[in-house]
């Protein structure tokens, strides 16, 4: 279905012949409101498989980000100000910018400059401070037209730390490192590296842990599955199943920390339930809330190493009701556009006052809706 | 079974078989419960079968901290509570070395310790006692490590057990009236109850949540 069919299927719905004229524009203003209604909706019905399979196009499940200071952007960051200054730009941030040294920023819809544009090229941070960042550029021409562009992307080695397309929450999932409070004391230079600790500790066969610290037998920094040995070692695999062993690389010289990785689905936690002694988070408990932007992950007090999320999306593509090119059903399914026709088709009705439209509207969204 | 499966079970019985991460019940409230539920029920089987299944035990090595010890009489350890089975049993049911092969004898007040250390034949053999958080060796001085067998109040507090992999520690067949009660007694109301979110000093009936 293209636009112009979404068009006019949606005229014949609201009977254009009989019912107040909208042109183009109108109908494209209608279709975006019942377009972001229709994926409200859709947010809120999603609990059956076919409510899934009807958004699946702009649901994204396991996205894995990095995160800086235990929270992550869920939108685009407006910038206010950009100067030049002997081979350093400086970016200030409506927005507290929530960067680190070394992360890639990319920036679009910047005015003024000429050349380079600064838009959708990677540049890596130099320096933050909270609503400013730098970085290196050789030269620069033209002057930045105040209040333009945005920060759209942020990341570290190629993984997001921003999520710019963001729509709705679905559900998240904590990663962290929980220390277990025993020195590794020893790590034999052999396949697999068995490793020796100062206490008795909980890990068990086939958890996953991570190492580090370890001089000499360095392989033995990282992360592993374990095979629980007695209650003082255990043996080093790079599986699950435990069946690719980890060879040592050398005698064991320091002390190295072992700690478990634990990666677990985090539960929202409301300002209204923090009273609450249950609500407080833990790494195995993990929680996140909404506020100033972010989506802030607890415990704040460990540090979040990254977070999966599944969300809805920002509608991909525009439903334009004079676009006869782009193919709608490569985004929404066919169920999902009817319903955004219902949708729009109540709005109008709603907009227009027209009682016996707005009722079997609502009928159809209602059956839409089972 | 590991505890969160039994704390999902619980949830999922009350909810109608769904728990998602909006659930109204804590996972953590429902833990707290199970634990003390537990407790109930090791006690009542106790006083009917004078036994302990061996499911309820747990080991515990205490570490030796130097930072405790106050006293040259005597050495300390801390040392989780345990489930008290009745008037005249705790639930630790060894205290002693790390070989699990040497016991030492327990005391169960202060004028019973009194009258131990003075008496010159029981001052010789190692005597503790539990108070506060806190056991007590009396008789070596060079001990620095122990062993603990019991049934603890909160099993998740031993640090070599792993909630997320160990069995909870209790029998099938008490897990199951376990959940149970809690079900019927704690949270049949509750389940009826819906949450209210809102800190308007207004408590949200049925017909509002609607």
């Amino acid at each position: 279905m293209f636009g112009t069919d979404f068009k006019r299927i949606l005229e014949t719905k609201y009977d254009k012949t009989y019912s107040a004229f909208l042109n183009s524009t109108k109908q494209n203003d209608l279709v975006s409101e019942a377009l972001t209604a229709s994926l409200l909706d859709g947010y809120r019905m999603l609990q059956r498989e076919e409510a899934f399979a009807d958004m699946s196009n702009i649901i994204v499940t396991n996205k894995v980000f990095l995160v800086n200071n235990n929270q992550i952007y869920l939108w685009t960051l407006d910038i206010t100000d950009v100067t030049f200054s002997v081979l350093v730009v400086t970016v200030t941030t409506r927005l507290p910018n929530n960067l680190a040294i070394g992360d890639s920023v990319t920036l679009q819809n910047i005015a003024g400059f000429v050349a380079p544009t600064l838009n959708g090229t990677a540049h890596a941070v130099t320096a933050v401070t909270s609503n400013t960042f730098s970085f290196n550029i050789a030269a620069i021409s033209g002057t930045y037209t105040a209040n333009t562009g945005q920060l759209v992307s942020h990341q570290l080695g190629g993984i997001d730390k921003l999520v710019p397309n963001f729509n709705y929450l679905l559900a998240t999932k904590q990663k962290y490192h929980q220390s277990i409070g025993v020195k590794i004391i020893g790590a034999t230079n052999a396949q697999p590296i068995v490793v020796t600790v100062d206490k008795r500790n909980n890990l068990k066969t086939g958890e996953f842990i991570n190492q580090s610290g370890i001089v000499g037998n360095t392989n033995a920094n990282g992360n592993f599955y374990i095979k629980k040995l007695n209650n003082f070692k255990y043996a080093l695999y790079r599986d699950k199943d435990l069946t690719i062993p980890v060879s040592g690389n050398g005698s064991y010289q320091g002390i190295g920390v072992v700690s478990r990785i634990v990666y677990k689905v985090g539960t929202p936690v409301f300002s209204s339930t923090k009273i609450d002694s249950f609500e407080q988070a833990s790494i195995s408990n993990p929680k996140y809330e909404r506020g100033d932007g972010f989506l802030k992950l607890q415990p704040s007090d460990q540090t979040c190493i990254e977070v999966s999320l599944d969300y809805i999306k920002v509608a991909p593509v525009d439903i334009d009701v004079t676009n006869s090119v782009i193919e709608l059903e490569d985004t929404y399914s066919i169920e999902f556009l009817y319903y955004v026709m219902a949708k729009a088709v109540n709005l109008f009705a709603q907009y227009y006052r027209d009682q016996e439209l707005y009722q079997t509207s609502a009928i159809e969204i209602k059956q839409g809706q089972q | 079974m590991i505890l969160l499966n039994i704390a999902n079970q619980i949830i999922k019985e009350v909810q109608g078989g769904v728990h998602t991460v909006e659930s109204k019940f804590s996972v953590e409230y429902i833990y707290s419960l199970i634990h003390s539920y537990r407790a109930s029920l090791i006690r009542a089987q106790f006083s009917r079968s004078k036994r302990i299944h061996p499911l309820w035990t747990q080991q515990f090595f205490p570490e030796f901290d130097a930072d405790l010890q106050d006293d040259d009489c005597v050495r300390k350890f801390q040392v989780p509570a345990s489930i008290i089975m009745n008037e005249q049993t705790n639930g630790y049911l060894y205290i002693g070395d790390v070989t699990g092969n040497c016991a030492y004898k327990q005391l169960n007040s202060r004028a019973e310790l009194s009258t131990y250390n003075q008496h010159r034949v029981s001052n010789k053999g190692v005597r503790i006692i539990y108070s506060d958080g806190v056991l007590e060796v009396y008789g070596n001085t060079d001990i620095s490590a122990i062993r603990v067998d019991g049934v603890f109040a909160d099993p998740t507090q031993i640090p070599t057990f792993n909630a997320d992999i160990d069995n909870y520690p209790l029998d099938d067949d008490t897990i199951n009236q376990m959940k149970a009660m809690i079900v019927k007694s704690e949270l049949g109301m509750e389940a009826q109850t819906p949450a209210d979110f809102k800190q308007d000093q207004l408590d949200i009936t049925a017909a509002q949540s609607k």
